[in-house]
C-alpha cells in the first residue's frame, strides 16, 4: 500500500515540475516582453506614426493596416468558409468527393504560412496584377484562415443534434429552412467563437502578408484596396532585422509586440468569455 | 363503415443490399388507432418512416411498392413531399422541441409555409395546445424557452407542434417510452381523444400499450407484416403461430 | 379504457341478474295462479339471458386480453365471469321449474306440501338478496345468504320425506307429487347458486375465498 502511495505522489510531483517548468516559461516570456515593451508604451505610441526613420513617434498605422487586413481577411472568408461547411455537412453529394475536400481542407490548415505568402505573391500579386496591396494580403490571409473557418463551422454545426433536424423535416420544411431557422441559429454561438479566435490568429500573421501586402513604412494610411499596408507583426520583423538604428528601435519592437500580444489575447478572452456565456445559456 | 386513409401496396425497403421490409400490405383506417407491435429491430420504424417519407434523406434507401394517402401515391415521382410531411404528422420517442420558445415551436410548421397571417398563426398555436392537453400548463409562458418544460410536457408538445399542420395523420414512434408512468397513461388517454380528428399509427414496443388504446394492431417481425386485426381479435386468439409466441412472451 | 370497459360488464350482468329473477318468479308463482303462456314467456327470457351470457363472457376475456388488470379488477372481471356462469344455471332451473308448472296449472295439489311455499319463498329471497349484496358488494348480506342454504337443504329433506307419505296415501297423484319433488329439487339448486353468487361476491369484496368452508369458519 506504501509502494503504491508513494508511486502516486511521485507521479503527481512530475505533473507538477512539468506545469511548474511549463508555466515558468510562459511567465519569464510575458515578464520578459512586458519588461522591454512597456517603457516605449503610451497613449501616444498607439495613435501617432512613426517619425524619424522609425526611431521615433508611434505604430498607428500598422495598427490600422492590422485592422484593415483583419477585417478584409474576415470579410472574405467567413461567408465562403460558412458557406462551404454547410454545403459539406448538408448537401455534399457524392461522398467521395466530400472526402476528398476534407482531406484538401486539412491539409490546408497545416500548410506552413509562409508557403501561403509565397502562393498569394505568385497568385494575387502577379497572375491576377493585384499588386503587394491590402486586396492580395487580405485575400491571402483569407486562404489562411479557410480552413480552420470551415473545420470549425462544421463541428459547430455537428454538435447540434440531429434531433432538431429531424423534427424540423417532418414538419414539412426544406433542408434549406431547416439550415437557417433550427441548425444555424443552434451552432452560431461555436460559429462566432471560432470566427473569433481565426481573427486573433490572422491578425499575428507575418509571413503572408510579407510579399503581398506590407511595407516597412507608408507616409499615410491606406486609401484603397490598392494600398500598400503597414501591419504590426510585420513592423516588429522589420524593426528587428532591417532597422538602422537598433538602439531605439527595438525598443519600439518590443512595445509593437507587448501591442500585438495584448491584442491577441483581448481577442481570445472576448471569445471565452463569449463562449462560457453562451455554454451557460444553452438549452440542450 | 372504416374508411382507409393511408396505406401501403407491395412496399419494399432496402439499406443498400439489406432488405428491411418484405412486400408490406398495410392499412389504417380513418379516425382510428392502429398500432405497430413486433420485437426490436424488425422494421417497424422503418415502415412508419415510409408513411411521410422521412426515410429518403438516408443514404442508399431504395423503396419499391406504393404508399397511399387517400388514393394518391405519395412516392410518385413530382410529389411535394414537403406537402407530405406536413399532411402526415410525426412525433418521435425522444421528445425533440426546438431551442426556442413554447410559442415558436408550435408555431414552426406554419411559419415556415410562410402563407399564413399573424393572428392566424396565434390561433392555431392555442387550438394545438389545447388539443394536446397543454395549454392550461403553459398559457401563461408561452414565450419562454421550451426546454424549461418537463419530458412529460415536452412530448406533449411535440405533438402539439405536429397537429399545428392540421396533419390527416399522425404518426408516434414509441411516443410513451422515455417517458414515466404517469406521462404515459395521460399521453395513451390523449391519443384515444385525437383519434377523432386525426388518424394515428403508434410504433410500440409495449404490447400493453397497443391492448390499450389500438383498434387494430399489425404484427410486424424481421419485416414482414406477419398479422394485422382488430386488436381484440389479435390478443385473444392470433391466427399466426410467430404472433401468438410474441404475444406470449417466447421471444421479444 | 378498463373503467368503462367494468362498468358495461358490470351493467350487463345486472340486466341479466334481473332476467333471471324475473324468470324463477314467474315459473313458481304458476303453481299458485294460473298465468297464461307460462312456459313460452320463460322460454323468451332464457333466449336473452343465453344471448347476454355469451356477451359477457366474451367480453370478459377481451377485457382480460386487453387491459391486463390487476387486483380488484382483476377479481372483479372473474367474479363476473363465475357469476355468469351461475345466472344462466339459475335460468336453467327456472325454465325446468316452468316445465313442471305447466303439467300443474290449476292442479290443487301443490296445497298439501305447505312447506314447498317456504322452500319457495327462502329461495327467491336468497337469491334476491345475493343478487342485491353483488350490486353493493355487501359482505354481511352474503353472509347471511350462505347461512339460509341449510334451512332450504332442511325443507328439502322435509319435503322428499313428506311426498314419500303422500304418495302412499295416493298412489294416484304419483305423477303430480313426482314433478313437485321435482321443483323442490330445483328450488334447492336455486338456493345453491344463490349461495355460490354470496361467496363470490365475498372473494370480490375482501379477496377472501369461503367457498367449500363449514359455516363456523364464517
Amino acid at each position: 500500500m506504501n509502494r503504491r502511495k508513494g508511486k502516486n505522489t511521485f507521479w503527481i510531483m512530475m505533473m507538477i515540475l512539468m506545469l511548474i517548468i511549463t508555466a515558468g516559461f510562459l511567465v519569464v516570456f510575458i515578464v520578459r516582453i512586458i519588461s522591454l515593451g512597456a517603457p516605449v508604451l503610451s497613449w501616444k505610441f498607439i495613435v501617432e506614426p512613426p517619425r524619424e526613420a522609425m526611431t521615433e513617434g508611434g505604430i498607428f498605422p500598422a495598427l490600422m493596416g492590422t485592422f484593415l487586413l483583419t477585417a478584409l481577411a474576415m470579410i472574405f472568408a467567413l461567408p465562403s468558409g460558412i458557406f462551404t461547411a454547410i454545403w459539406l455537412t448538408h448537401y455534399g453529394k457524392p461522398q467521395w468527393l466530400v472526402n476528398i475536400l476534407h482531406i484538401i481542407i486539412n491539409t490546408m490548415a497545416g500548410i506552413p504560412s509562409i508557403i501561403f505568402g509565397l502562393f498569394g505573391m505568385a497568385i494575387f500579386v502577379n497572375l491576377l496584377g493585384f499588386k503587394v496591396s491590402l486586396l492580395s494580403g487580405s485575400l491571402t490571409l483569407a486562404i489562411l484562415a479557410l480552413p480552420v473557418i470551415i473545420n470549425n463551422t462544421e463541428q459547430a454545426i455537428h454538435s447540434v443534434p440531429a434531433d432538431f433536424s429531424e423534427a424540423s423535416l417532418a414538419l414539412g420544411a426544406t433542408t434549406r429552412q431547416t439550415i437557417s431557422k433550427v441548425v444555424f441559429p443552434a451552432a452560431l454561438p461555436n460559429i462566432l467563437t471560432g470566427a473569433i479566435i481565426s481573427v486573433g490568429r490572422v491578425a499575428g500573421e507575418t509571413a503572408p502578408i510579407m510579399f503581398t501586402a506590407a511595407t516597412f513604412y507608408s507616409r499615410s494610411l491606406p486609401h484603397s484596396l490598392q494600398d500598400e499596408v503597414m501591419a504590426l507583426p510585420y513592423h516588429i520583423y522589420a524593426l528587428m532585422t532591417e532597422g538602422t538604428h537598433p538602439e531605439s528601435q527595438v525598443p519600439i519592437a518590443y512595445g509593437t509586440a507587448l501591442v500585438l500580444l495584448i491584442l491577441v489575447i483581448l481577442i481570445d478572452a472576448t471569445a471565452i468569455i463569449i463562449r462560457s456565456y453562451m455554454r451557460k445559456k444553452r438549452q440542450w | 363503415m372504416v374508411e382507409k386513409q393511408i396505406w401501403t401496396s407491395n412496399l419494399n425497403l432496402w439499406f443498400g443490399k439489406n432488405q428491411i421490409l418484405h412486400n408490406i400490405n398495410l392499412e389504417a383506417y380513418k379516425n382510428h388507432i392502429t398500432a405497430i407491435i413486433g420485437p426490436s429491430g424488425c422494421g417497424k420504424s422503418t415502415l412508419l418512416r415510409c408513411f411521410n417519407r422521412m426515410n429518403d434523406p438516408i443514404p442508399f434507401m431504395e423503396l419499391t411498392g406504393k404508399v397511399y394517402l387517400d388514393g394518391k401515391d405519395i412516392y410518385a415521382p413530382k410529389t411535394d413531399v414537403y406537402a407530405v410531411r406536413a399532411s402526415v404528422g410525426m412525433v418521435f420517442q425522444k421528445p425533440n422541441p426546438f431551442p426556442k420558445s413554447i410559442y415558436n415551436n408550435v408555431a414552426y410548421g406554419l411559419q415556415i409555409q410562410g402563407k399564413y397571417s399573424k393572428s392566424e398563426i396565434k390561433d392555431r398555436v392555442e387550438e394545438s395546445l389545447k388539443a394536446a392537453w397543454l395549454w392550461d400548463e403553459v398559457k401563461d409562458r408561452l414565450h419562454h424557452s421550451a426546454m424549461s418544460l418537463s419530458g412529460g410536457q415536452q412530448q406533449r408538445l411535440c405533438i402539439a407542434r405536429a397537429l399545428a399542420n392540421k396533419p390527416k395523420v399522425l404518426l408516434l414512434d414509441e411516443p410513451t417510452s422515455a417517458l414515466d408512468p404517469q406521462s404515459t397513461a395521460k399521453i395513451e388517454e390523449l391519443c384515444l381523444a385525437l383519434k377523432n380528428s386525426v388518424t394515428i399509427l403508434i410504433v410500440t414496443h409495449n404490447v400493453a400499450q397497443a391492448g390499450r388504446i389500438a383498434d387494430y394492431t399489425a404484427f410486424l417481425y424481421l419485416g414482414e407484416l406477419v398479422e394485422f386485426e382488430k386488436t381484440e381479435q389479435l390478443f385473444t386468439v392470433p391466427k399466426d403461430k410467430r404472433t401468438e409466441a410474441y404475444l406470449t412472451g417466447v421471444f421479444g | 379504457m378498463l373503467e368503462t370497459r367494468i362498468q358495461e360488464l358490470k351493467q350487463m350482468l345486472m340486466s341479466e341478474a334481473g332476467l333471471v329473477e324475473k324468470m324463477a318468479s314467474l315459473s313458481v308463482d304458476g303453481l299458485y295462479k294460473t298465468i297464461p303462456s307460462l312456459l313460452e314467456n320463460v322460454l323468451a327470457l332464457e333466449d336473452q339471458v343465453n344471448q347476454t351470457e355469451l356477451e359477457i363472457d366474451d367480453k370478459c376475456i377481451t377485457t382480460i386480453a386487453l387491459y391486463q388488470p390487476e387486483a380488484r379488477d382483476l377479481r372483479l372481471i372473474l367474479m363476473i365471469y363465475r357469476i355468469n356462469n351461475d345466472l344462466e344455471r339459475l335460468a336453467d332451473q327456472a325454465v325446468n321449474i316452468s316445465e313442471s308448472t305447466a303439467h300443474l296449472m290449476n292442479n290443487p295439489v301443490v296445497y298439501e306440501l305447505p312447506e314447498l311455499e317456504q322452500m319457495k319463498d327462502n329461495a327467491l329471497n336468497m337469491l334476491k338478496n345475493s343478487l342485491d349484496a353483488l350490486i353493493k358488494e355487501d359482505v354481511e348480506i352474503s353472509h347471511q345468504v350462505c347461512n339460509e342454504d341449510n334451512i332450504v337443504d332442511n325443507l328439502n329433506r322435509q319435503i322428499y320425506h313428506h311426498l314419500l307419505e303422500l304418495i302412499q296415501i295416493n298412489p294416484i297423484l304419483t305423477k303430480q307429487y313426482l314433478h313437485l319433488l321435482r321443483i323442490a329439487k330445483n328450488l334447492e339448486r336455486i338456493a345453491d347458486l344463490s349461495t355460490n353468487i354470496a361467496e363470490n361476491t365475498i372473494y370480490l369484496a375482501i379477496g377472501k375465498v369461503i367457498r367449500h368452508k363449514s359455516e363456523d369458519l364464517l
